[in-house]
């Protein structure tokens, strides 16, 4: 039976809590970190010291049902953290092919165009986009995750949808200038 | 572009970043976090990692590999059981995903062991359990798995009995075998036999050992014991037609579990293994008692059950198509998925099958099935594949010659071939058969690699065990 938090009164119950907690998310939680990141290895870091953080607050967590919550606050901070010391790079794009692409060749090039422009995203408005879109979580529950309001997160998925549809209308005229 | 091609295109974008799966070097440090007196950050971790390089190949160039070992294990804690939650003492360079290369060290005298049954890691040190030159149940320990010490036991707790399993418990060791009692009597002894009394012994420090009380076990066949989330699980049956489950939290006093009959209608139990979800059990549904000759007859079906606790089981739902008189008889865990090994009666075919959490099995391909468990089928198939709740191992005969060739998994469905080399000295195990070479026993998986324990040529044999450095 998992030991809860809320049931755990011994420090070897208290051990094996954490450790099924953190067990049980450490996949997705590396897996979002290396994407909002884009560096496995330092996803790598920042669950490790996320895990730390969440350890060392362990005895304040009485709550179970707002665990994930927190430990998702706590990795959110984690990442902004470690993309405001980075410096952010400008937007590049991929030169086309010096050729008529076909379909296949377009939507690839559309995809290294929206990469490469996410990466051009500031930290708050690329983890929205990631908890968004590849952990499919709800502008309520980013909210929650990044301790924003419900309207900010909108506000920054809209503005970050608009920045990829300029990207990619920037990138269809450089096609079209080719030919 | 619409939006819904955006968002789509989006999400595709941002995958090419997705790195897949944790590594277990990450698994392994944050499971060493409730261990360490003082946690680190792993950015500060990884700069003092590169400086402990640096050292430690200053160090090797003049230290030899055995000498490293002892320093190695005396410093963690080290596991070799499965599902271990002190598995997260180990040292992360351990750790790593992929094992190509074993590096096998020169072979050492198991203390005075005929046969070893079992390895686990307790308390930082190794502890096994086997067999004595003088035919008697014995332990032995070691430090770092190349010189081994026979541990002073009270020779009148095992007198007769057999000890062939160890299970490490933060309170203390868990041993478990047959009594003395011979199993075949009346006045057909000499063709018919009854189960083997089945014995339990624990002991707080591995030398002082006290036998638990079994009176729930008499009569009965205990196919399987295991230790999960909520304490140890037993399983076998009273007879043919009644299958019994029994519970223990510390392996002193045990109970039977109560067995509902439409869970486990017809049902027979093999085996039965703890993971990180709780409890998976093997075994077949139907069939016919077999004879005490040994002369098997035609079985039921393979089947599987579930559990969470160890009390209340469910039965698993088991792909069985195109298959008959198979039971499930080992099961394995990697860190992937859970793998059940079966074979007819009889033993002339293996089937394998994968779940990824114990509630749905899924057939496997023959081939891997046939990698899993060697090429061969052995009685019981259990023989050639080890794991320690993480990553499993398989070894095999290479050909009519017996030289070893083996294999690695983390979920059972894939496997991945392992090329050996021998250090200075070594002489590899072949496959058993040949009684006048070295030959393999089993393999135990550790942070680093293997400890193989196998026999030398002898009357009677004796024990040999092999580190394996895996790279």
């Amino acid at each position: 039976m998992p030991v809860t938090p809320v049931v755990a009164s011994t420090e070897a119950d208290r051990r094996r809590a954490f450790d099924q907690f953190t067990q049980s998310r450490l996949d997705r939680e590396y897996r979002l970190a290396a994407i909002i990141l884009r560096d496995a290895s330092e996803a790598e870091d920042a669950v490790h010291d996320a895990a730390i953080q969440a350890w060392l607050h362990w005895p304040d967590l009485r709550d179970q049902d707002r665990l994930d919550a927190w430990f998702g606050r706590v990795m959110a901070n984690e990442c902004r953290a470690r993309l405001r010391r980075r410096k952010i790079g400008p937007l590049t794009f991929s030169e086309p092919p010096d050729r008529e692409a076909p379909d296949a060749l377009s939507a690839l090039h559309e995809r290294e165009v929206l990469h490469a422009a996410l990466a051009g995203l500031d930290a708050d408005h690329r983890i929205a986009v990631v908890l968004r879109y590849v952990a499919d979580l709800t502008p309520k529950q980013i909210a929650a995750r990044t301790g924003s309001r419900e309207g900010t997160v909108k506000s920054r998925l809209h503005y970050a949808l608009r920045e990829m549809r300029a990207s990619l209308d920037a990138a269809d005229r450089a096609w079209g200038g080719r030919g | 572009m619409n939006d819904e091609r955006l968002e789509r295109e989006l999400k595709g974008a941002l995958l090419l970043d997705d790195p897949g799966q944790v590594q277990d070097e990450l698994r392994f440090a944050v499971a060493a976090i409730t261990e360490a007196p003082g946690v680190a950050s792993r950015t500060a971790r990884r700069f003092s990692g590169l400086r402990m390089a640096v050292s430690v190949i200053a160090v090797v160039a003049v230290i030899s590999s055995s000498l490293a070992l002892i320093v190695y294990f005396r410093g963690g804690t080290g596991s070799g059981a499965a599902s271990s939650p002190t598995a997260s003492a180990l040292p992360s360079s351990a750790a790593k995903a992929g094992w190509m290369d074993l590096h096998w060290s020169k072979p050492v005298a198991f203390g005075d062991a005929t046969v070893v049954d079992d390895v686990v890691s307790w308390k930082g040190e190794l502890w096994a359990v086997g067999l004595s030159t003088a035919g008697r149940a014995a332990f032995w320990r070691s430090a770092d798995g190349a010189a081994w010490i026979r541990v002073t036991t009270d020779d009148a707790v095992f007198a007769g009995a057999n000890a062939v399993k160890l299970l490490a418990k933060p309170a203390g060791l868990v041993a478990y075998g047959s009594t003395a009692k011979s199993p075949c009597s009346g006045p057909n002894a000499a063709t018919m036999c009854g189960p083997d009394h089945f014995a339990v012994w624990t002991s707080p420090d591995g030398t002082t050992w006290t036998r638990s009380d079994t009176h729930v076990f008499d009569s009965a066949n205990v196919s399987s014991l295991t230790s999960g989330p909520t304490g140890l699980i037993a399983v076998g049956d009273l007879s043919w037609t009644e299958p019994q489950i029994w519970a223990s939290s510390d392996g002193k006093t045990w109970r039977a579990v109560g067995v509902a009959d439409g869970e486990f209608s017809n049902a027979h139990f093999f085996v039965v293994r703890g993971w990180s979800g709780g409890y998976v059990m093997g075994g077949s549904v139907g069939g016919t008692e077999p004879s005490s000759s040994g002369t098997l007859s035609p079985a039921g079906a393979a089947a599987a059950w579930w559990s969470s606790d160890g009390r209340t089981w469910h039965a698993a739902d088991v792909n069985r198509i195109g298959l008959t008189g198979v039971a499930i008889q080992s099961l394995h865990v990697g860190r992937d998925g859970l793998l059940a090994i079966g074979s007819e009666w009889g033993g002339q075919a293996a089937t394998g099958w994968w779940s990824a959490d114990g509630r749905v099995w899924q057939t496997l391909a023959q081939s891997t099935i046939m990698t899993a468990s060697g090429g061969i089928i052995p009685d019981p198939p259990s023989d050639t594949v080890f794991d320690d709740g993480t990553r499993m191992v398989s070894f095999a005969p290479d050909g009519p010659d017996g030289q070893l060739e083996g294999w690695t998994s983390f979920d059972g469905k894939t496997w991945s071939g392992l090329s050996f080399t021998a250090l200075a000295g070594s002489s590899l195990p072949y496959w058993p058969g040949n009684a006048s070479v070295q030959t393999f026993g089993k393999a135990f998986i550790l942070p680093d690699g293997l400890l193989v324990t196998g026999q030398a040529p002898g009357n009677p044999p004796k024990g040999l065990a092999w580190r394996v450095i895996a790279s």
